[in-house]
């Protein structure tokens, strides 16, 4: 590893060269701006008033990507995410900064990338210059915007902010709480006296507030082993995520070819070539004319490693040539027929001939085909969900509905008052919401399973659905009925029964049914207000 | 350390002998498997109460003397109404000695506004919570097992602001204790841990219509202190009001019936479903408090010769106390008879 030489430099000097590096400036940016991301995913789920408190989607409102996409896939532009322009414009004045500076996906592959190398698990300088591979993420990203075209959407599945808040939401956020809830309840066995037991509460309370316990993801193993894949693919390659496969890396490398500002060695250069050994990206920023600026996330590591420290962003679009063929554009194309082919692909095969039952979508949601259109997987309505209903599909809707949110009434359930979810997505997938909307609009409709049903089945008191019942008047209603006993004889009990105009679908009755392997009471997709077909009541 | 080899081999000792001989150690730490919880003594809280003045009641009720709208009624006076029937009970001196643990068990099973009645008024929680602190509470604990989402009720309530104003403290039931049930000894009850652990409890309802047990009041609503698969309870629901009033009696029943939700219970949702008796009852007997709400606060449908609902009758019949409050020493203003 070069060093660099230390000659007899005043304290200052050295303060300002080495610790106020701009790879240090880079390395603060970098932690600042996740440490920023997961604050934000974390607090989205904070209310007042049916709005956010924070604003959770901030990240994703930056994604220039996801405004790309949602504009081809639904010919709309949404307001929020207009935002994105701005790191446009950045990129094609400065370059692909976002990436090295701001990107938390980014940040924590850096992270990953040191933790092998101090593990002595990876070597940056192994294969760290061009490959032919580096054009991958073009076709990546040529396949999400085709497929954005088409209807379909790949973006949620490649999205750095949408991976990442995916990520955080359903694996990382609850094995914390796994962790914690098992900690706790094994420090709770012990006796820490007075000062000891108020301390742990008092250190509980932060995480509490939080609201992260007692939140689960089905499927969220898979998506945490596929982050977690990602994070040790660094050991292979630095920042692989980045070289290969981000497709929002790949649209602003369109952009950077515009830049003003490139890394460019000086007349200090002894052409060692160590900056192109060390460059995380694949930029080889040492040979003037191979300098691949798209590629550059000016992390200054190679001016870091400069021996001579010889190496600094300057002024420059000098651009000559580039070593190899530039294929970005056969690569854009070769993914945009891959991406197009995608939809036919998954839809075809799968698409059941009507609706999914258990295919319950948030309130707000926009009907099926646009909503899947909009939806770009990130998870930030789970996030928001104070309940833990809304669960990241696995094939509720077809292939092309993976990871898209489903309610799920066994885990959680819609809340009466609450518009989070709609406040939360970045794409308009769920629309906007007012709380007295919300309240009347029809996700599902309830029915009893009178085989399962404790007062239909056996004749027993329960009733706790209509306890339960949000609406005013409630949808589930008791009759005080006389019936015959399965032991014999015969009682006077309340018995329930839903008037359907009413039922919301919310699923209350069915998360708090006693029946709690599968309810008695049932809440299905039919009826849902954003469906023309899926309807089963005369107008 | 020599080798790396050596290091494992140590380590391995070293966290196979800690983790062999941890129940030894625990034990010198003085260990205390409190959540199998044998053993609780739940008798102190209606031993516990202290001398009272000789004019105190053990039930009081107060009603306003309010003429036209009910609903332009001020419930500014709910602090004031509260102080005044804790006044006629002997004040809070007589439940709550100085350096005690106090726990209010309010109704806040659902996120709705205070005036849809679905939730006890945060003006008399707060009171509440003031009085006990001024008694020389040392901490006053605040919380429910909620129906729906805990964060969202505490908040929209408005139960966890006030409460908050007046020095106490929300709490989340978290943990629970195994309590064996004093009338089968087959059954448990899992019970919420602060309830246990708090010196005075003090059971703070709002009268509501419920379609299964006809109302909710200061018995049904210790629900809120016990945790499980509470839905089963509904199968022998008056039964379950009636132990849970002898297993977890509190030091003071409160029901407040300023508001009280009429029908559409106990969520409510509509203002039409609110009617006024802008009345306040509370005592030391339990069922004592609940039958002169279900009289006094429900328009009647109780009244004169009708048949209060079961749970009354199997409280009286385990012995919780008596449905018939004349028994007791009381003051009732505004109740006309």
């Amino acid at each position: 590893m070069a060093r660099r030489k230390s000659d007899g430099r005043g304290l200052a000097e050295r303060i300002d060269r080495e610790i106020l590096s701009a790879a240090n400036l880079r390395r603060l940016s970098q932690v600042a701006a996740l440490a920023l991301f997961l604050l934000l995913v974390v607090l989205s789920i904070q209310q007042a008033g049916g709005v956010q408190v924070y604003p959770g989607t901030l990240f994703l409102d930056f994604d220039p990507l996801l405004l790309a996409v949602t504009y081809l896939s639904a010919h709309a532009l949404e307001p929020a995410l207009l935002l994105s322009l701005a790191v446009v414009v950045l990129t094609a004045l400065f370059g692909r900064f976002y990436c090295g500076w701001v990107c938390p996906l980014g940040a924590l592959q850096t992270f990953a990338g040191w933790l092998g190398r101090k593990l002595r698990l990876s070597s940056r300088e192994a294969r760290s210059g061009y490959s032919r591979l580096l054009g991958m993420k073009h076709f990546v990203l040529g396949a999400v915007l085709a497929s954005a075209l088409f209807g379909g959407q790949l973006v949620g599945y490649f999205d750095p902010i949408a991976l990442l808040t995916r990520t955080v939401t359903t694996a990382l956020l609850p094995a914390l709480a796994w962790a914690t809830d098992s900690l706790y309840s094994f420090l709770g066995r012990f006796d820490f006296g007075q000062v000891g037991n108020t301390a742990l509460g008092v250190l509980y309370l932060p995480y509490e507030g939080a609201e992260i316990a007692e939140r689960f993801h089905q499927g969220g193993v898979l998506i945490g082993v596929v982050f977690l894949a990602l994070m040790l693919l660094n050991w292979l390659r630095e920042r692989f995520f980045c070289r290969y496969l981000c497709p929002l890396g790949a649209l602003l490398s369109l952009f950077a070819r515009l830049g003003l500002v490139r890394m460019r060695p000086d007349e200090k250069c002894t052409s060692c070539d160590a900056c192109s050994r060390n460059c995380p990206t694949g930029a080889e920023p040492g040979s003037l004319e191979g300098f691949r600026v798209e590629e550059c996330v000016f992390c200054y590591t190679c001016a870091e490693r400069c021996p001579e420290e010889g190496l600094a962003a300057g002024l420059g679009r000098a651009r000559a040539a580039p070593a190899v063929p530039d294929r970005t554009r056969r690569d854009l194309v070769l993914g945009a027929a891959a991406g197009a082919l995608f939809l036919p692909l998954v839809k075809s095969p799968w698409r059941p001939k009507r609706v999914a039952p258990e295919l319950i979508r948030p309130p707000g949601a926009r009907a099926e085909q646009e909503f899947l259109s909009r939806c770009v997987r990130c998870g930030a309505c789970m996030r928001a969900c104070p309940t833990n209903v809304l669960q990241p599909a696995v094939l509720e809707g077809g292939l092309d509905g993976f990871w898209t949110p489903v309610m799920k009434y066994r885990f959680g359930y819609c809340l009466y008052g609450c518009t989070l979810c709609s406040a939360a997505c970045p794409t308009g997938a769920i629309e906007r919401l007012t709380v007295e909307e919300k309240k009347a609009r029809k996700i599902g409709q309830a029915f009893f399973d009178q085989s399962r049903c404790l007062p239909h089945a056996f004749g027993r008191e329960c009733t706790v659905c209509e306890e339960h019942c949000p609406t005013a008047p409630k949808a589930i209603v008791t009759r005080a009925e006389r019936v015959l006993l399965p032991e014999g004889g015969e009682a006077v009990i309340h018995v329930p029964e839903i008037v359907p105009e009413r039922c919301i679908g919310c699923g209350i009755c069915e998360n708090v049914c006693p029946i709690v392997d599968a309810a008695g009471v049932r809440v299905t997709s039919v009826g849902e207000a954003r469906s023309e077909e899926n309807q089963f009541l005369a107008r | 350390m020599k080798s790396r080899r050596e290091f494992l081999r140590k380590s391995l000792w070293l966290t196979g002998g800690a983790a062999f001989t941890s129940p030894f150690w625990a034990s010198l730490l003085g260990v205390k498997r409190y959540r199998r919880g044998g053993g609780v003594r739940l008798e102190r809280r209606w031993d516990a109460l202290n001398p009272a003045p000789p004019e105190a009641v053990d039930l009081a009720a107060l009603r306003l003397p309010v003429a036209g709208p009910a609903a332009a009624a001020d419930f500014a006076a709910a602090a004031e109404m509260t102080r005044t029937i804790i006044e006629a009970l002997g004040g809070m001196g007589r439940f709550v000695s100085p350096g005690d643990t106090v726990y209010v068990k309010p109704n806040i099973g659902w996120a709705r506004r205070p005036e849809y009645a679905a939730t006890t008024n945060p003006d008399v929680v707060g009171e509440i919570v003031r009085l006990a602190k001024a008694a020389g509470a040392r901490d006053v604990q605040v919380g429910d097992r909620s129906c729906e989402e805990p964060r969202k009720c505490y908040e929209e309530s408005r139960i966890g602001p006030a409460v908050e104003a007046a020095g106490g403290r929300m709490v989340f039931p978290r943990e629970y204790v195994r309590v064996r049930s004093p009338l089968d000894p087959a059954r448990e009850w899992l019970v919420d841990a602060n309830y246990l652990a708090a010196d005075k409890v003090i059971s703070a309802a709002i009268a509501k219509h419920h379609a299964l047990t006809g109302a909710t009041l200061a018995m049904k609503n210790l629900f809120g202190a016990v945790g499980g698969e509470r839905s089963r309870l509904h199968q022998r629901v008056h039964e379950s009001i009636a132990e849970l009033a002898l297993l977890l009696r509190p030091t003071l029943c409160l029901v407040d019936g300023l508001r009280a939700l009429a029908s559409n219970g106990p969520q409510g949702g509509s203002l039409s479903y609110v009617e006024h008796p802008l009345a306040i009852v509370a005592g030391v007997d339990p069922v004592a408090v609940d039958a002169f709400a279900l009289r006094h606060m429900f328009g009647g449908r109780y009244g004169g010769s009708a048949a209060l609902p079961r749970f009354v009758a199997r409280a009286e019949e385990y012995g919780v106390g008596f449905a018939d409050w004349t028994r007791a020493k009381s003051r009732c203003e505004g109740f006309g008879g």
